[in-house]
């Protein structure tokens, strides 16, 4: 995904503010996060204060060491790993992605294969179809709200209920 | 619908009564397949208004899913701790269930053999029941609730992973088939570690049958698989049952030797413990357990011939403490729950006695 901001680079930093107690996100590049003065890239940290109105910043698809440091939270529901590791659970769907390193190896040593032989849903390919509309959809409302159109992001919350998406949840595509 | 808990106390679960192959080894089979509806947090991170959506939408669904339409609904967060506490002993909830209350209730058939926790640790626990050593029969079952439940409400799937679970021990199939066995013959010539053993080599899990910590009692064992992502539902089911029937040739070889070599002493201990289930006038819930599996043997083995293996079985389940509570109708402390329970096995045994001479 490109960043939303510059529309040039490679989207790199989920970026969360919280308006209202409505619940916005944003992906943006290192840079365009780094201009902004959103946050320091060279340090992240999982949770910032940064300025009026917005509550945190969250950094998603860390690298395998930042993982481990237990740095990072799901972008969905805001687990860290230190609360996988200690409930043994993850929070959401997007959690598999979030902290595929520390699961796989775990997900190895419990199962047979990590691949699931099986059954499947009937409409797994519309299901896909789907998924891959409401992850627009998202992207799309994310702009609207940024540009301040918000004629426009009422109407993309309409097509994101009417997929069966919870506009209010920014990363339920999973 | 079920009319009240007081009518589901006073009645056998139907899971463990009627004929089946195998059944004085076996007690019964399980399958539930965990299931997490699609773009919703799992529930131990859902907010309450979340957990109240995801059981409107799962009951809604239910009420146009063949083998539910009719069911018993029960909220949790409208039921008294003891009648949770009830549903926990007749298997029909977790104890999750008896902790944790908004947004988590039961969906249960009338049979007691098809059900829905909604809010436990998935979503969706969907859980089948059958008597004897019939894991496929359950898995069929649960398969199909699933499916039709799938077309209604969406279930989180991943191409690669298969069903998303909040436990990634679970994930995959979402499947957990379990078969409920006594086993008193192996326990009794010593031999019942090392089968234990080989299970648990083989990837089961072994618990006793009366709950998490309560360690084992009376010779019986609930044995599950644990690899749920890998191998299809139905390999699954097929290797349990393979190796739950090396479980009963070795369960029924002990039963063999010890019949030859001290039959004696075997049948000395089934007539006590028929004596004191008889005629005993406390019974804590631990000797009523171990005195019914001794009869339940003897039973089996022919000892105690006439003796009703379904009325045991009942008992097995109705001696507890929120069941004797709850036909009741009264709160009663340790000692006069086991005053009460002895009346109560003592009458179900005549009855069964009465039942039998008039035939």
């Amino acid at each position: 995904m490109n960043c939303q901001h510059c529309g040039k680079h490679t989207a790199s930093v989920q970026f969360t503010q919280v308006v209202d107690s409505q619940k916005q996100t944003q992906w943006l590049c290192a840079e365009c996060a780094s201009s902004e003065g959103l946050l320091e890239v060279s340090k992240p940290k999982p949770t910032l204060a940064i300025q009026a109105g917005i509550k945190k910043v969250t950094i998603s698809s860390g690298s395998a060491a930042e993982v481990k440091a237990g740095r990072v939270r799901c972008a969905d529901c805001q687990t860290s790993l230190a609360q996988v590791r200690r409930s043994g659970r993850v929070g959401c769907a997007l959690c598999y992605e979030t902290f595929s390193e520390y699961l796989e190896p775990l997900l190895r040593r419990i199962h047979e294969s990590l691949e699931h032989v099986g059954s499947r849903p009937d409409d797994e390919d519309e299901r896909t179809r789907r998924q891959a509309q409401l992850r627009t959809l998202r992207s799309e409302l994310v702009t609207a709200i940024a540009h301040e159109d918000f004629e426009q992001a009422a109407a993309l919350r309409d097509a994101i209920e009417q997929l069966g998406g919870d506009p209010d949840q920014p990363g339920d595509q999973a | 619908m079920i009319a009240s808990l007081k009518d589901l106390a006073q009645r056998p679960a139907p899971w463990l009564v009627g004929e089946a192959p195998d059944r004085d080894i076996v007690l019964s089979s399980r399958v539930r397949l965990a299931r997490n509806v699609e773009g919703r947090h799992f529930a131990h991170t859902a907010g309450e208004s979340t957990l109240d959506e995801l059981r409107e939408r799962v009951l809604a669904a239910t009420g146009r899913v063949g083998g539910l339409v009719g069911a018993t609904v029960l909220n949790m967060e409208d039921l008294a701790e003891l009648d949770r506490r009830f549903l926990l002993e007749r298997h029909l909830i977790s104890v999750d269930l008896v902790r944790n209350l908004p947004g988590r209730c039961l969906v249960v058939s009338d049979d007691e053999a098809e059900g829905i926790m909604v809010n436990e640790e998935d979503h969706l626990r969907i859980q089948t029941l059958r008597t004897g050593l019939d894991p496929l029969g359950a898995l069929k079952g649960a398969l199909r609730l699933a499916e039709e439940l799938e077309a209604e409400v969406p279930f989180a799937f991943d191409e690669r992973l298969g069903y998303l679970t909040a436990c990634p021990t679970n994930v995959g199939t979402g499947l957990r088939a379990s078969v409920l066995l006594h086993l008193p013959g192996l326990a009794q010539t010593g031999d019942i570690e090392r089968v234990l053993n080989s299970l648990r080599r083989l990837n089961y899990t072994v618990r006793g049958f009366y709950g998490e910590g309560s360690g084992v009692i009376g010779s019986l064992y609930q044995v599950s698989n644990s690899v749920t992502l890998g191998p299809s539902e139905d390999d699954i089911v097929q290797e349990l049952l393979r190796h739950t029937r090396q479980v009963i040739a070795a369960e029924r070889k002990a039963r063999r030797y010890l019949m030859e070599s001290e039959e004696v002493g075997l049948s000395d201990r089934v007539w006590r413990a028929h004596g004191v289930l008889s005629h005993a006038r406390l019974l804590s819930t631990k000797e009523a357990f171990e005195r019914l599996s001794d009869v339940r043997l003897g039973s089996g083995l022919g000892i105690l011939p006439g003796v009703d293996e379904s009325m045991l079985n009942m008992l097995l389940i109705s001696v507890q403490s929120a069941h004797l509570q709850i036909v009741a109708e009264a709160s009663l402390d340790a000692p006069a729950r086991d005053e009460v329970r002895a009346r109560y096995v003592r009458d179900q045994l005549a009855i069964a006695h009465t039942r039998k001479d008039e035939r």
